[in-house]
């Protein structure tokens, strides 16, 4: 008997190793991971003394990401840790733990996901949700997610929990409840006879509202706030059309200053495209859309809307000085850009052509006038304003034209000019209370030469010209790269031109790297200068720090 | 089921043709039935998916006026539970006026039962030797309670410095009023009675703590003075308050002016709590400000985690 059962235990035990081995045959796993380290010491023509760092020399920033999935299961978690959080990020996130969970089962028609999810409507007007790692910002929801293809070309997603808020776990009555719906029907898809039509339309619809309770002393505040948006994509031949209007009722919120006037968000995109040549124009109009699931939140979190910069987000290190931010309370504003390639064997061309690429972008202030049951505009308490819907103020908030050359002068050497001219609020966008406006000059050039085809040397040089905020700058930067595995560069940027003698510093740096396969480590020395740094519209502060800096990246 | 065989006489051959006859239309009604109950299906997820739609639109449009009439009321029989709104602020700080006038409207509704104080602390304390901004409004106290409570972003706040997490204390100032609402519903738990008296430049303080309920933990008493309308330079980005960018003339109210005794005040209570026990202390200090505009504020707090428990204020003329 005792044989039988041993037999039986092992012939069981067998089966289950196979069919474990063969779960683990259909199994994949995947992930990515980063740590940032950062040393500081005492700069002190930078400011920056033992006393400021407070014996807090050593920051850390990282992450973990894994990711399974087995047939249409899915699920994901996400390691964080902040300890403390580098210069510039906000010190709430200090901490480590697991802020992202989640598990997802779809089918070729259904998906649902509970846990932690990014989800995006449309253009994002009415809800996106997101991380951006650079700037230490995630508004994830934390709940239930439905997608859903009833028919070839509809798309229904729905969407109903918390957002992340640094590591406060949500309690009740701790902030919002987020619900949103969304449909998207593509035509073309729907309709058999549009199927190779050279006309593709998308339409889409979203619905989003939150719940917060009101327990406010002074305003009676609405708990549900409900908000509509539709949009449609229309491409024809070389010419899309694109465009999205949101609709939002009274949301009075910190950011408001408690003002009751419903909310409208609008943008739209055209743009003509052939070989050689692009067109982009774009008109966005933003009136009191600021749409978070705290009505008290100021800072850089629980956004449940996202709202697009229409200007161009600069890479170099001097024209990345000036960085818009969108202004959720009431912004105007368009983008024309034209891309062109002049050919090859042509005069200016040359043998290889010469890239052209002009931009320009202007975003004001919208009008407000006086609401009617008040003799001020943004009383709180109050409708706030009424405002015309294509009146540009004329307080500008940043106009910012761009004109890049990209020219291969042979295989072994290539060459970027660009000019930049900007007209920058610094007092509305950057809090910069009673500072003049800046106008600024700026010139570029990076040119790149191949001494083989693994070796190069990139070197830029750049100058600033303004004579408001910090006066002159110059930069400097020299890159020699044995791709596809070291890099090394050094770079300086000397405000010469600083009306605070002391303040004329050189913000030198330089780096080391090396990657291999998906692995990259990168060690920096040097002075990092106060500043902005922003991505997608949603902008950082960052201190000026002083120190050696370790990055290490890895994905599998 | 609604096919049948014919009746009637039928070869075999024939029968099986039939059959599958009858089985092909069969088969094609079963498709096409199959067919219309998705498209029921369809149809009845679309219109649940609108359905939804109209549930979720259940959205709130408030009506004027928008601000509550009776506000939160303040109960003053018995001995009552006062709160501390602490509003750290800094005179080159845009949004700090906006901030102000949050904390003006709530000691307006609440009265005496909210003691405010204004620490000037911070980045946007700084003095600008040379400029409109070359008072120096800091405090040793002031600076050494900026670091502990690790402020960033200005205007923040401490109400009661009741945490919201263990170690996080800060409330933005658009939730001052809610957590101020949620403190006042507390019991109180000690009542302090304090007295003042003013002369020759100092003014003599007497401050009587008595438990009113079985205290755990350790506590402590702070005495501090606060002082109302110093005029200097604010930066400001609210029409409402006043001059943008700057209003030159701007008026300080509750400003945190120092500690009677020290940044975190004395244990003068032991390490046992007694009930009832009437704990009395006196303090003189010398005022550096305008009497006139001077005050005494006193609370009693919680060591760990900090917590205010009671606080009053009293003219220190």
């Amino acid at each position: 008997m005792k044989k039988i059962l041993f037999l039986f235990l092992l012939l069981s035990a067998l089966s289950m190793q196979a069919q474990v081995g063969e779960l683990l045959k259909k199994s994949e796993v995947h992930g990515s991971f980063e740590a940032d380290g950062m040393y500081y010491h005492p700069d002190v023509p930078m400011g920056i003394t033992d006393s400021l760092i407070d014996g807090r020399n050593f920051a850390f920033n990282g992450f973990a990401e894994v990711i399974y999935t087995l047939g249409n299961f899915s699920a994901g978690v996400r390691y964080e840790a902040y300890l403390p959080p580098i210069a510039g990020f906000d010190n709430r996130l200090e901490g480590s733990g697991i802020p992202y969970m989640w598990a997802s089962y779809s089918t070729k028609k259904f998906s649902f996901t509970v846990g932690n999810f990014y989800e995006q409507f449309g253009n994002g007007l009415l809800l996106r949700t997101y991380q951006e790692w650079t700037l230490g910002y995630d508004n994830s929801l934390n709940g239930a997610r439905v997608t859903y293809e009833p028919v070839k070309g509809v798309i229904l997603k729905g969407v109903y929990g918390t957002q992340r808020f640094f590591w406060n776990k949500y309690t009740k009555n701790s902030r919002g409840i987020v619900k949103g719906l969304d449909a998207e029907l593509s035509l073309n898809d729907m309709v058999k006879s549009m199927a190779d039509s050279k006309l593709r339309i998308t339409l889409g619809g979203s619905f989003v509202s939150k719940y917060q309770v009101d327990n406010d002393p002074i305003y009676k505040l609405p708990r549900n706030v409900g908000s509509g948006a539709a949009r449609f994509n229309i491409g024809i031949g070389k010419f899309n059309f694109s465009s999205e209007y949101a609709h939002k009722i009274n949301d009075p919120s910190a950011i408001n200053h408690y003002i009751y006037k419903p909310g409208d968000a609008f943008i739209f995109n055209a743009s003509y495209s052939q070989r050689g040549l692009g067109i982009l124009a774009v008109f966005k109009r933003i009136d009191n859309f600021s749409y978070k699931s705290d009505r008290a939140e100021t800072a850089n979190a629980l956004d449940i809307s996202y709202l697009p910069p229409i200007t161009e987000a600069h890479t170099y290190m001097l024209a990345s000085m000036y960085p818009y931010a969108t202004q959720p309370n009431g912004e105007i504003g368009f983008q024309l850009q034209v891309n062109y390639k002049i050919p090859r064997k042509s005069k200016l061309g040359g043998k290889y052509g010469m890239d052209v690429s002009v931009n320009f972008s202007q975003i004001n202030d919208i009008v407000r006038k006086p609401a009617g049951d008040t003799s001020a505009i943004n009383v709180p308490g109050t409708l706030g304003y009424t405002s015309d819907f294509f009146q540009f103020s004329d307080h500008i908030f940043m106009r910012d034209i761009q004109i890049h050359l990209h020219k291969k002068f042979s295989r072994k050497f290539q060459a970027t000019a660009e000019y930049l001219n900007q007209v920058f609020d610094i007092a509305s966008i950057q809090g910069h209370a009673g500072d003049p406006v800046v106008h600024n000059n700026i010139v570029i050039f990076d040119m790149t030469y191949k001494f083989t085809s693994r070796k190069s040397l990139r070197w830029e040089a750049q100058a600033l010209f303004t004579e408001q905020d910090k006066g002159n700058w110059t930069a400097a930067l020299v890159e020699y790269t044995i791709s596809p595995h070291w890099f090394i560069t050094a770079s300086d940027q000397w405000n010469y031109g600083n009306p605070v003698g002391d303040e004329q510093l050189h913000y030198y740096t330089v780096a080391g790297g090396y990657s291999i396969k998906t692995t990259r480590f990168a060690l920096t020395y040097g002075r990092q200068r106060e500043g902005v740094v922003c991505v997608g519209g949603v902008c950082r502060q960052v201190p000026a720090s002083s120190g050696f800096y370790l990055t290490i990246s890895s994905s599998f | 089921m609604d096919y049948l065989y014919p009746v009637g006489d039928m070869d075999k051959g024939n029968e099986a043709k039939y059959d599958e006859k009858i089985m092909t239309k069969h088969k094609e009604r079963s498709i096409s039935r199959i067919q219309n109950y998705k498209h029921m299906k369809h149809l009845k997820i679309l219109s649940l998916f609108f359905a939804l739609f109209v549930l979720f639109s259940a959205c709130e449009k408030v009506s004027p006026p928008f601000k509550e009439s009776n506000g939160g009321g303040h109960d003053t029989t018995g001995v009552v539970k006062n709160v501390l709104l602490e509003d750290y602020t800094g005179h080159t700080c845009v949004n700090c006026p906006t901030a102000a006038v949050i904390a003006h409207d709530l000691k307006d509704l609440y009265g005496e039962r909210l003691v405010v104080m204004a620490i000037h602390a911070g980045y946007f304390a700084d003095p600008h030797p040379g400029s409109l901004f070359d008072n120096d409004y800091r405090t040793p106290s002031g600076n050494e309670w900026n670091t502990f409570f690790g402020f960033q972003n200005y205007p923040s706040g401490l109400i009661d410095r009741v945490p919201n997490s263990p170690g996080d204390y800060i409330v933005v100032k658009d939730k001052w009023g809610i957590k101020i609402a949620d403190e006042m519903e507390k019991e109180a738990e000690a009542d302090i009675t304090l007295s003042t008296d003013f002369s020759g430049g100092v003014v003599s303080i007497d401050v009587t703590t008595e438990f009113l309920k079985a205290m755990s933990g350790t506590y402590s008493l702070f005495v501090g003075i606060t002082e109302d309308s110093l005029v200097s330079a604010q930066k400001n980005e609210n029409p409402e308050v006043g001059d943008t960018p700057i209003i030159n003339d701007y008026v300080f109210m509750h400003m945190f002016r120092g500690s009677v005794n020290g940044t975190w005040g004395e244990n003068i209570f032991g390490d046992a709590i007694e009930v009832g026990k009437q704990y009395s202390q006196s303090y003189q200090y010398t005022i550096t400000g305008n009497p006139d505009n001077s005050h005494v504020v006193a609370y009693v707090y919680n060591n760990d985690p900090k917590t205010v428990i009671q606080v009053v204020e009293k003219d220190v003329k």
